[in-house]
């Protein structure tokens, strides 16, 4: 495994002069490549401004992040366009799915966008489609499935291009527990056959377990990273509760 | 607290509809503008006949007022809509229904209000700008002066409060049937997006089309019978509504018969979000398409009369001035001193016209020529009591007046002198040898020719036709009235007209003579100008002034018009932009620059612009091509409408054109509005 991503001393401020709000204070940590990683932390603790960050949606304050060598936080607008057009895969806890699309149409439109081949862009979609088990749907308009079926279709449209990094902001915010087990369980096999690097932001710990590596964010800085290792998912689960607990997580995750 | 609300409401409505704002500050302007024209000390001045532009202002103020209504009842309803989840709030507060209502009333008064206020200057501004265009056309220097009446105030306000009273009446009932659930889900709604089962309706859109160009095809060839006319009227206007139900249906086809267009950049997502919002908008689409079209043409057709008139105006008056009597001994006397104090006098004739007791021709273009009619009395019609007659020399020298060579018949020959339109029947008689009664002793004379230049032949030399014949022939016939034909070095004084009608002794004094005698006017059905004094500048004067009034009227309707229609447009698409600005994000997630996301907004919005724009334009067109042929072919006469109708065309594209810049920019900054 090699290094893709590598954060150095990022800082993020908000407000104006008289109020400012630290939200990042020198965050630094590493990704590699094809690894599942989970950033936990409680509401306003950065975890959403961190990925901002990293999906270059938002800019940083100071520090760098390199992707593979290049500083992201040096590129210009257009460049940074076609940075996360060709690198980066999104999916989101209210699914951002475009309403006025057809669930098929939605993952294509990610790659017309990238100027691909009609034959290629058919290929493909079905490809990602049946490994998401959502071809059945392909016709129907997001609010016409359910919201299980509507994050698989944002999964197969941050798929469909291959991208290096895949980035998920709470991504079972919006399920309920059935829908929240198959869609991590999708990630895990989109994790481990299709070798596609993930970076999960999540605050509900029965997510987070399903993670190779997790970083625990408070007040803005990382105070602890835990490694699955080769143990069970319950004992790593066991585990995040734990640092949770000691750390005045969310009660309901201690209990 | 209420009061401070309401004002708060009002400062964020303004920004949020500036546009609306906007929109009516100008036609407030506008109305200003014009009614101002109305008070005004120097147009009254300048316009002999100002109850004419009164009325035309009068009846523009109604039209204008139903826009306003329309406009202000169709933005209340919106806005309604928009912000029913704050009154839902209200309502969860404590108010009570009629408070809010209250609120809401005060509130859009307001606005009303501050655009009026906005256009009061604009609208001094124009009144003096349009007043010069007034006074150029007359060729009197304008010295601007503050010419602006306490009237006019009160008048624009009053008209304006009408209009919003109006507009408002229904709100209270509005809120008195909503629910705090309705109310606030009430936003939530969006537009529903389907996959249209039914594919047959995409081919609404060729039927339409197909429709469309018979239609025009049909118009153009004139293969349209008068009758079945309004039936394919209403099914034009059927196929206008039909094309935006199958466009919409047409896009989602396209998007599914998976095209290669698809698959270019954002094509898919902008063909889906056009195929919504046609879908929704449809019948408001359609409307304003066929209240584009009716406004376009409109303007062409009264341009065309105007240009007609203009034309016609040289042809019917080519003496200076030319003055009637019914006494055939009368010398003119009073006449030509006015005239020669005023201005100079180059040549003048006074003669006589003749008859012979006898109507045949006049009985017989009754019979042939369309369009004659014949009053009772003493009320005129078409032709005199008895054909008229003219001594050759007389007619010579009037020709000389005109600049027209001398013609010859000998001692045995006539010829004919006539408009256009009846140089056929007249011909026709002449080649029977029945111009000349076979009863007298007349009949030995030989027809010489026709001739058709101008000669004022709607009742001064004739109407329609003078007989020209030796003048030995003279003395068998009986002087019928008398004639003075003057012309003068330089242009005629503004008032000559009005100062010779005066002295007519069958002058009222009111604008209407009483003869004792039946006049003749002539045949042409198509504004005529006759009358017992004419003379021409004044005239010209006279008439460039009505064309101007009613350019500038139609000019204002059809603006105010315009841009309520597309005030409509634009706030609908910016409202959407603030409330679907998660799909622009959801773009940029999925690597679109800004740039490309400009592009993909521009196409959207000029599709969505283009539709009502070019169909109308298409329309138009070939209907306004059709009617100049009609036109042609009744009057003879080639009415040059083009540079008008690309006139109108060019306003038409810049106002579209500054609307569009305006909600492109609003869009823009709505969606990247962080």
């Amino acid at each position: 495994m090699s290094g893709l991503i590598r954060v150095c001393d990022v800082e993020k401020y908000y407000g104006t002069q008289s109020n400012i709000t630290k939200a990042l204070n020198r965050v630094s940590f590493e990704i590699n490549s094809g690894e599942f990683i989970g950033i936990m932390g409680a509401s306003g603790s950065g975890k959403t401004t961190l990925l901002n960050m990293l999906s270059t949606i938002d800019t940083v304050t100071s520090g760098h992040i390199y992707f593979e060598h290049q500083d992201i936080t040096t590129l210009n607008e257009e460049k940074l366009a076609l940075f996360r057009k060709a690198n980066l895969g999104f999916v989101f806890q209210d699914f951002n799915l475009l309403d006025t699309l057809t669930i098929e149409e939605n993952i294509m439109l990610a790659m017309t966008l990238q100027g691909k081949r009609k034959q290629e862009i058919h290929a493909k979609c079905k490809q990602t489609m049946e490994q998401l088990g959502i071809a059945q749907i392909k016709d129907k308009f997001p609010y016409e499935v359910s919201g299980g079926q509507k994050q698989r279709c944002a999964c197969a449209r941050a798929l469909v291009n291959e991208p290096k990094l895949i980035l998920a902001d709470e991504p079972t915010g919006a399920l309920d527990s059935k829908s929240a087990t198959a869609l991590l369980d999708t990630f895990t096999a989109m994790n481990e056959k299709l070798g596609a690097t993930i970076l999960m932001v999540t605050h509900d710990s029965f997510s987070a377990s399903y993670c190779r590596r997790i970083l625990f964010l408070k007040d803005g800085e990382i105070f602890h990273e835990l490694v699955r290792g080769n143990g069970t998912r319950r004992e790593f689960l066991n585990e995040i509760l734990d640092v949770l607990s000691l750390t005045g997580g969310d009660v309901a995750d201690a209990r | 607290m209420l009061g401070k609300l309401t004002l708060r409401n009002v400062r964020r409505s303004s920004k949020d509809y500036m546009i609306y704002i906007v929109t009516m500050a100008v036609v407030a302007s506008l109305m200003f503008a014009f009614n101002g024209m109305m008070f005004s000390r120097d147009m009254k001045e300048l316009y002999r006949e100002f109850a004419i532009f009164i009325a035309f202002v009068a009846m523009a103020s109604f039209f204008i007022i139903m826009i306003v209504i329309w406009l202000v009842h169709y933005m209340i309803n919106f806005m309604m809509e928009k912000r029913s989840r704050e009154f839902g709030t209200y309502l969860l507060l404590g108010m009570r229904k009629k408070q809010i209502a209250a609120i809401f009333r005060r509130e859009n008064i307001l606005l009303g209000l501050i655009s009026l206020l906005v256009g009061t200057i604009p609208g001094m501004f124009f009144q003096i700008s349009f007043t010069n265009i007034f006074y150029s056309i007359v060729d009197v220097e304008y010295h601007i002066s503050p010419d602006f009446s306490p009237w006019n105030l009160l008048l624009t306000f009053g008209l304006f409060l009408f209009a919003y009273i109006l507009a408002l009446f229904r709100v209270k009932r509005k809120f008195k049937k909503m629910t705090i659930n309705s109310l606030i889900y009430l936003d939530r709604q969006n537009e529903l997006v389907k996959n249209e089962k039914k594919t047959w309706k995409k081919l609404l859109v060729f039927i339409s089309v197909a429709y469309i160009i018979i239609f025009n095809v049909l118009v153009l060839n004139s293969n349209m019978s008068m009758g079945s006319v309004w039936l394919y009227i209403a099914g034009l206007l059927a196929a206008i509504y039909l094309l935006y139900i199958g466009l919409s249906s047409f896009f989602i086809s396209y998007i599914k018969k998976q095209r290669k267009g698809i698959y270019k950049e954002a094509n898919i997502f902008v063909l889906r979000q056009l195929s919504s919002k046609i879908k929704t908008m449809r019948f408001t689409m359609g409307t304003l398409t066929i209240l584009f079209t009716t406004a376009l043409l409109a303007w062409m057709v009264v341009m065309m009369f105007a240009d007609y008139q203009n034309k016609e105006l040289a042809r019917n008056l080519p003496f200076d001035v030319q003055v009637f009597n019914e006494d055939t001994k009368f010398d003119f006397k009073h006449e030509l001193s006015l005239i020669s104090e005023a201005s100079t006098i180059k040549d003048q004739h006074i003669y006589n016209i003749y008859e012979k007791d006898t109507d045949h021709i006049n009985q017989y273009l009754y019979d042939h020529v369309e369009g004659t009619w014949q009053g009772e009395g003493r009320e005129g019609s078409s032709y005199f009591t008895y054909d008229t007659y003219i001594g050759i020399s007389d007619y010579n020298y009037i020709r000389s007046m005109l600049g027209y060579s001398p013609v010859e018949i000998g001692s045995n020959g006539y010829l004919i002198h006539c408009v256009e339109r009846v140089q056929p029947y007249l011909e026709q008689l002449a080649r029977n040898g029945s111009i000349m009664d076979e009863e007298q002793q007349d009949k030995d004379l030989i027809y010489k020719g026709m001739y058709t230049e101008p000669l004022s032949q709607k009742g001064m030399n004739g109407a329609d036709y003078l007989i020209v014949v030796p003048d030995s022939y003279m003395k068998t016939m009986h002087p019928y009235y008398s004639l003075l034909a003057v012309s003068l070095e330089g242009k005629a004084p503004s008032d000559l007209s009005e100062r010779l009608a005066a002295i007519q002794p069958s002058y009222d004094g009111n604008g209407d003579y009483h003869l004792k005698m039946q006049y003749g006017y002539g045949s042409s059905n198509i504004i005529s100008y006759s009358g017992i004094v004419l003379v021409r500048d004044n005239s010209i004067v006279e008439v460039g002034l009505a064309l101007i009034s009613m350019a500038f009227v139609l000019a204002y309707i059809g603006i105010v018009f315009l841009c309520a229609a597309l005030t409509i447009l634009a706030v609908q698409q910016l409202s959407d932009s603030s409330k679907y600005k998660f799909r622009y994000s959801i773009l940029k997630q999925l690597g679109l620059s800004r740039r490309e996301t400009n592009r993909v907004v521009l196409k959207q919005l000029g599709v969505y612009y283009m539709c009502p724009f070019v169909i109308s334009i298409v329309l138009s067109m070939f209907i306004g091509l059709f009617a100049s042929e009609r036109f042609v072919y009744y009057t003879g006469i080639q009415a040059g409408i083009f540079q008008y109708y690309l006139l109108a065309v060019l306003v038409f594209a810049v106002i579209y054109l500054v609307y569009f810049i305006v909600t492109y920019v609003g869009f823009l900054r709505n969606i990247y509005d962080s």
